[in-house]
């Protein structure tokens, strides 16, 4: 990367700051399963953002929004109409932070901002938890999820925006009930198939790049570095990018 | 949006950072069980913040430092043998007064809080739940200034958390029994819903501190529509 001026090292030191906020907020609006507030407030609208998960990757603004909006909306909208005969005080609520609460916690952050400041790069662990008291089954859960973020962001009239997500799950389980070690192991020598734990919820929705981009742990397999941390760039381009991009 | 010179701008990142530092400062005073030394010096110390400042939990705010001090100190005692919490902060969104003299930042807790039962036993619970400050510049230092710990979940250690009642209870909550009767009683934070009460909610960039925006009681609102306690309209069948 080349040399930078002083002006912009104080410049990328606050864009840092401001990309850390924008992630933050992710989660937040995550935590509340408010897809809408976060689509709109902290994404970019460009033909080039993406959206990818171990099932596949979502290019493009209008299928990351089918997929991470409308169809998360309906899955919460089902469980608020399953939830109403046990629990008939969920009525008048928003039906989508009743759905969970998905708390991707977010540390070991290394993110660079490119020299022509005009895109920044992150990645992060996130060991999260999943809770929720009310739910159609009558049965409270947290579960927890480790996972890793691959993440580009835009500078779009002074305002820094998400770009590109990666996420790549690594270890689902119930709060301090698990042996994820041991129950893939059991899992897999199970004389009779068992599905493993789904890292996401619901069905996957319409992608553009078809998984899987990266696989929870595995007793037989490797550690995937599937995202890793960004280096010093120049500017956005296929050599530093979570989702390189289409030519047309 | 305000434009900053090279100055400002680096002397606005540099703030922040402090901030930041502050919060966690704040997580190693907890686990060496140093509250009286917590509030001393990384609390406001100022005549009018003094009396402003807050202490909240899901159920109602401590409000002044005396009050905060009876709660935190006083009336607890010393329960440092057997005693062994971490509550690190996670998740991170600090947002810097436009004037540079407050800020207000966001951060999430997975912790665990061990604690001794008097009988040479002791409890070992996982927490988890939002941590909220206002920050208040004094001189040259950030001081605490407005603390919300709005707990999602306890849960012991060992235990299998989805047994027993999905109700939040705060009859029987640890949390809520150890927070004891706050100045202002409000429930602030109702986890029976997950975040639909969005308590306290993530800051937004502002101009200049007002109580509007504050995590102190004042900036506290009921949420607009209607139901907002869990046994409202729980009882018919």
């Amino acid at each position: 990367m080349r040399e930078l001026s002083l002006h912009e090292r104080i410049r990328n030191a606050a864009a840092s700051q401001e990309v850390e906020n924008v992630k933050a907020r992710h989660t937040y609006y995550h935590g509340r399963a408010d897809a809408t507030g976060e689509w709109d407030n902290i994404w970019s609208r460009s033909e080039h953002c993406s959206w990818a998960h171990a099932f596949g990757r979502m290019r493009g603004f209008d299928q990351v929004w089918y997929g991470s909006v409308t169809q998360y909306d309906k899955m919460a909208m089902e469980n608020w109409l399953e939830m109403m005969d046990r629990y008939p005080e969920v009525g008048g609520k928003d039906p989508r932070p009743l759905m969970e609460a998905s708390v991707h916690t977010l540390v070991t952050d290394v993110i660079e901002v490119a020299a022509d400041g005009q895109s920044a790069r992150g990645s992060f662990i996130t060991p999260g938890v999943i809770h929720s008291r009310l739910t159609p089954e009558g049965e409270k859960y947290c579960n927890v999820l480790w996972e890793r973020y691959g993440s580009d962001f835009v500078c779009e009239d002074g305002k820094w925006r998400y770009l590109h997500e990666h996420v790549c799950p690594d270890i689902p389980g119930k709060l301090d009930m698990i042996n994820w070690a041991a129950d893939e192991y059991a899992r897999i020598t199970d004389p009779n198939p068992r599905e493993a734990m789904q890292p996401t919820l619901g069905a996957p929705p319409p992608v553009t790049d078809p998984g899987p981009l990266h696989c929870p742990y595995s007793v037989l397999s490797k550690p995937q570095n599937t995202v890793p941390w960004p280096e010093p760039y120049d500017t956005l381009d296929d050599e530093n990018t979570y989702t390189p991009f289409v030519k047309k | 949006m305000r434009t900053y010179t090279d100055d400002e701008l680096i002397r606005r990142v540099w703030d922040v950072e402090e901030i930041k530092k502050l919060a966690y400062k704040r997580v190693y005073y907890l686990a060496n069980e140093w509250r009286q030394k917590e509030l001393d010096e990384l609390w406001v110390s100022g005549p009018e913040a003094r009396k402003t400042a807050s202490l909240g939990s899901n159920t109602g705010f401590y409000v002044g430092m005396d009050s905060i001090q009876n709660y935190y100190v006083a009336q607890r005692g010393d329960h440092s043998v057997g005693s062994l919490s971490h509550y690190p902060v996670s998740t991170g969104l600090v947002e810097l007064a436009g004037d540079g003299q407050t800020a207000k930042g966001l951060w999430y807790c997975i912790g665990q809080e061990t604690t001794p039962n008097g009988d040479g036993t002791a409890k070992a619970l996982w927490i988890t739940g939002k941590v909220a400050i206002d920050f208040r510049k004094e001189g040259d230092s950030w001081k605490i200034w407005h603390l919300v710990l709005a707990n999602d979940l306890s849960c012991e250690a060992g235990e299998d958390y989805s047994q027993g009642s999905p109700y939040w209870e705060p009859e029987s909550d640890p949390v809520v029994q150890e927070f004891g009767t706050p100045d202002v009683a409000v429930l602030a934070h109702d986890p029976n819903f997950n975040w639909w009460d969005d308590y306290p909610a993530m800051p937004e960039p502002y101009e200049t501190f007002s109580d509007e925006i504050s995590y102190g009681p004042e900036g506290f609102q009921l949420p607009c529509n209607k139901g907002f306690s869990a046994k409202e309209g729980r009882n018919y069948k």
